[in-house]
């Protein structure tokens, strides 16, 4: 329950900085909820990669729905990684490695303390 | 332990996104920002466009003076109503940067030799070499100049105010796709940048010559030779100016002498300077009243430029007190460019007149600071050119300036092993105003305004086509031609001294040019503009088949249908092929050939000689002529760089039917003599296996377009955003001038006070992510048009609009 709570709350938080931050914002987010929901290094690890991840999936998906792939198609070959599909989740997996370290730096900073 | 493990944490976790946010290259592979060019929120996702495309607009801009209304037709092109000439000027610069600005802004980065700030030190050639010659020398003269002449300046610095009112509007989200794949950000855009444009254009335009190359080809051919490979004016030319047409001379040329043979005791010069592209070009025409079908004056204009993607033109209409034109314009230039209004039509292709020319320097000594001139020294100027290189040190050129213009090779310059200094004398060098030409002929009534228009424009000449409402039609070649005696400009000439100096330029009353000819149409293909009765002496580069085959057409029939016109842009009759062809067949023994030989020996001799996609002769007939071509001028064009340049086409034409027997038609390269007829079957022979091998490697059939495989390419070597493979036939020396990589860059078919016809290979969008990009390629190819939507006022109505905004001053 927690760890979906922290999944949840990583995505929004994340989602709404993103909106007037940069990109690497997601990574303040995902730090944040490390430090707010207790979990061990792991899940939280694994909620913040989860977290932003997911809104760069849903996102990047959205918009790919919305414009037919037109251009998804053209960068997905010159980065020479086959399809839009491919690179949605490419992207979300960077995002989710920034956040899941950011998760877990934030889960390491309240461990100091506890 | 658990501080420790923190900071790990901590620290990967900057580093990836310190490494996230950098561009990276690899070897020679640059990769984007991943972290920010993969964000859907700002990165590469936000320049993705749904199906109708961007049709966001500011409610309200900060400059305006007034309101302004923009309507968009279904095409995307914007329709500019403005209440004064501030305003209209401002709009043209925000919606064509709201389209287009990566590309506007990179071609300035070319033009002014600045690519090596995106790209590294791969560019530094380039970037030098554009500094070398001038072209931002030229731009800063030329700005100067604009900034006194009140109409020039006022649409300049509109211009430049709304491109500027366009790029303060974005976040890095709203940058166009290129800035964040080279992860750069657009700079401030000022009115020199205009002015770049036009240098760079008149470099594209003007900038091929073979001084070099004829200067060392007296070297081994004596003169007869020379004059038969390389003639000023060989037999059978169709001129732009019809024969018989009288022509003034106010001034005296001075024609006493030939030029002293100064260029036949130079030293070799074994790598002459890069060239723009050859086999540019342009047609364009107009036909009168009698010879319309309607009734009214028709105006063509195609010209030909390198394909690519965002497409070089952008459509607009322009409407302010005063002015109501519909045209296109290259991206960066103020005004209409090529286009029409309510009365009067014109159009422009390349005058190919020498205009640059090379003089020997003598230095001093090494110093560089002063060289003989007349028996006396003069100083040189100095001026350091700071070039950045991206991940690199900032590279600084000194380039030495004399008199004549700028010491483009020096013994600094070490990409060309020449061994000895030449200056640069250009006219694209001196300030001039072709801005108000445009700004002139866009308020064009009739004739007398399109002259006068013309009287302001000098570099790059053009041939000016002009078509009016009221029914009359004209041509005139028009520029700052150098007044010069027979053979000047053709060699590298003698810069110590003042005899070699251009006396002066022929005046522009005295241009080639005519109106309303008997014949009932003009016409230019960059041919000659002349015969040899024009009184002042010139040479260039000119082309011999497109304007010959179009003449044929327009003299073929009583009347013309706009239907015709377009049927004729897209005509693909091989005239040289129709030419020469027959004759080498007939050298050609069929006993000899083997099975595929003669399959391919029959299904040339069976052509209609149209280079029609479908067809598989107009690929073995450009195989085979290429081949030949390349053997018969073993030469010119061996493997070493020797610094020479073969025949064109048509001279070769006409030097293997007249002298065949020629000592230049010896393969030197081996150890028999060949003949002629030895040389094409050879050559045959070789374009059969080549073609066999290429069609066996890349699992493509022979048909014309198939081979060719014309494409439009983007101005970065990204190749998903290329257009690639286009079904159309033509070629170069063909009124359809579709290569592989350049063709019809703007068919316009407009009749004098009825309907216009457009078409351009591309789409109004610069953006690869926009259903715009490249939606006119199809229609483009297989020769259809979009019928032009020119609102009278504002107030029409046009059932092909589909929005129409209004946007304010912003407080």
């Amino acid at each position: 329950m927690k760890f979906l709570l922290s999944i949840a709350l990583t995505a929004i938080a994340s989602l709404l900085l993103q909106i007037v931050l940069p990109w690497w914002s997601l990574a303040l987010a995902a730090f944040l909820i490390g430090i707010i929901v207790s979990q061990s290094l792991f899940f939280s690890f694994l909620s913040g990669l989860l977290g932003t991840a997911l809104v760069w999936w849903v996102y990047a998906w959205f918009i790919d729905m919305n414009t037919a792939s037109l251009l998804s198609e053209k960068i997905a070959a010159m980065l020479q990684i086959g399809s839009p599909t491919a690179l949605i989740l490419l992207g979300g997996v960077l995002a989710g490695i920034v956040g899941g370290f950011a998760a877990a730096s934030g889960s390491a900073f309240k461990k100091l303390f506890s | 332990m658990k501080i420790f493990r923190f900071l790990l944490f901590a620290f990967i976790t900057l580093a990836l996104v310190v490494l996230l946010n950098k561009r990276i290259v690899i070897k020679e592979t640059a990769l984007p920002p991943l972290g920010k060019f993969l964000s859907p929120f700002t990165g590469f996702w936000q320049n993705a466009e749904p199906k109708e495309g961007n049709l966001h607009f500011a409610e309200n801009i900060s400059g305006l003076q007034e309101a302004i209304t923009v309507q968009l037709d279904e095409q995307r092109v914007p329709h500019i109503f403005a209440k004064n000439e501030h305003d209209l000027y401002f709009a043209q610069g925000y919606l064509t940067a709201r389209d287009r600005l990566w590309q506007m802004e990179f071609m300035i980065l070319g033009a002014s030799g600045r690519i090596s700030e995106l790209v590294g030190d791969k560019a530094l050639k380039y970037d030098r070499t554009t500094r070398r010659i001038g072209l931002p020398y030229a731009a800063k003269k030329a700005i100067e100049h604009l900034e006194t002449d009140t109409v020039a300046s006022t649409i300049l610095n509109s211009y430049a105010e709304g491109v500027n009112a366009y790029i303060n509007s974005l976040d890095y989200k709203d940058l166009s796709l290129e800035y964040k794949l080279l992860d750069y950000a657009p700079e401030e855009w000022i009115p020199y940048n205009s002015a770049l444009l036009l240098k760079y254009m008149s470099n594209m335009l003007t900038g091929r010559e073979y001084d070099f190359e004829y200067t060392n080809a007296l070297k081994f051919l004596d003169r007869p030779t020379f004059e038969l490979l390389f003639a000023d004016f060989p037999k059978g030319i169709d001129p732009i100016i019809p024969v018989g047409t009288p022509f003034t001379k106010s001034l005296a040329a001075d024609s006493s002498s030939k030029v002293q043979s100064f260029s036949t005791h130079q030293p070799f010069i074994p790598s002459p300077f890069e060239k723009p592209e050859a086999n540019l070009g342009s047609n364009n025409w107009a036909v009168s009243p009698a010879k319309s079908a309607t009734g009214k004056a028709l105006l063509c204009n195609d010209p030909h430029l390198a394909l690519h993607l965002p497409s070089i033109w952008y459509q607009l209409q322009m409407n302010a007190p005063g002015v109501n034109a519909y045209g296109v314009t290259i991206p960066g230039a103020p005004g209409i460019t090529i286009g029409f209004n309510e009365n009067i039509a014109w159009g422009v292709t390349n005058g190919s007149m020498d205009v640059k020319d090379w003089y020997r320097i003598e230095f001093k000594d090494a110093s560089q600071n002063e060289y003989r001139y007349d028996g006396k020294y003069l100083p040189t100027k100095k001026i350091v050119e700071e070039i950045k290189i991206r991940n690199g040190e900032t590279y600084y050129d000194t380039i030495v300036y004399t008199h004549h213009g700028p010491v483009t090779y020096d013994a600094q310059f070490k990409f060309y092993d020449n061994p000895y200094p030449v200056a640069l004398r250009w006219t694209a060098h001196d300030a001039s105003n072709e801005l108000k030409t445009f700004y002139l002929l866009n308020r064009a009534k009739n004739y007398d305004d399109y002259i006068n228009a013309l009287n302001y424009y000098e570099c790059p000449g053009q041939n000016f086509v002009f078509a009016s409402v009221s029914g009359d039609i004209a041509i005139k070649e028009q520029g700052k031609f150098i007044l010069r005696k027979p053979d000047e400009g053709k060699f590298i000439q003698d810069g110590t001294t003042s005899a070699t100096e251009w006396r002066g330029f022929i005046p522009f009353a005295d241009n080639p040019q005519v109106k309303n000819p008997e014949r009932g149409f003009v016409s230019s293909a960059n041919q000659h503009p002349t015969d040899t009765t024009y009184p002042y002496y010139y040479h260039g580069l000119y082309e011999y088949y497109r304007n010959r085959r179009i003449n044929n057409v327009l003299s073929s029939k009583e009347k013309f249908s706009a239907e015709d016109l377009m049927k004729l842009q897209n005509d693909n009759s091989n005239l040289m092929a129709s030419e020469v062809l027959p004759y080498l067949l007939t050298k050609i023994n069929p006993a000899s050939l083997s099975e595929i030989e003669k399959k391919t020996f029959s299904d040339l001799a069976a052509w209609n000689f149209y280079n029609e996609k479908d067809l598989t002769a107009p690929t073995y007939f450009t195989l085979w002529w290429d081949k030949f071509y390349e053997l018969l001028w073993d030469e010119f064009l061996p493997e070493e760089k020797k610094g020479l340049t073969a025949p064109d086409f048509y001279n070769t034409v006409n030097y293997i039917i007249t002298a065949p027997d020629n000592v230049l038609t010896d393969n030197q390269q081996t150890p028999e003599k060949e003949t002629l007829s030895d040389l094409l079957t050879q050559s045959f022979k070789q374009s059969v296996t080549y073609l066999d091998k290429w069609s066996d490697s890349t699992k493509l059939t022979l048909e014309w377009a198939t081979y060719k495989g014309t494409r439009l390419a983007h101005w970065l070597p990204i190749e998903p955003f290329y257009v690639k493979n286009l079904a159309i036939g033509g070629n170069y020396h063909i009124v359809n001038a579709t290569s592989k990589t350049h063709g019809g860059s703007w068919r316009m078919v407009v009749e004098l006070g009825g309907e216009a016809y457009g078409i351009y290979p591309g789409g109004q969008s610069g953006n690869p992510g926009s259903p715009f990009y490249s939606n006119f390629t199809d229609k483009w190819v297989k020769g259809e048009y979009n019928t032009l939507v020119f609102l009278k006022n504002e107030s029409e109505t046009n059932e092909n609009i589909l929005l129409t905004k209004t946007i304010t001053p912003a407080k």
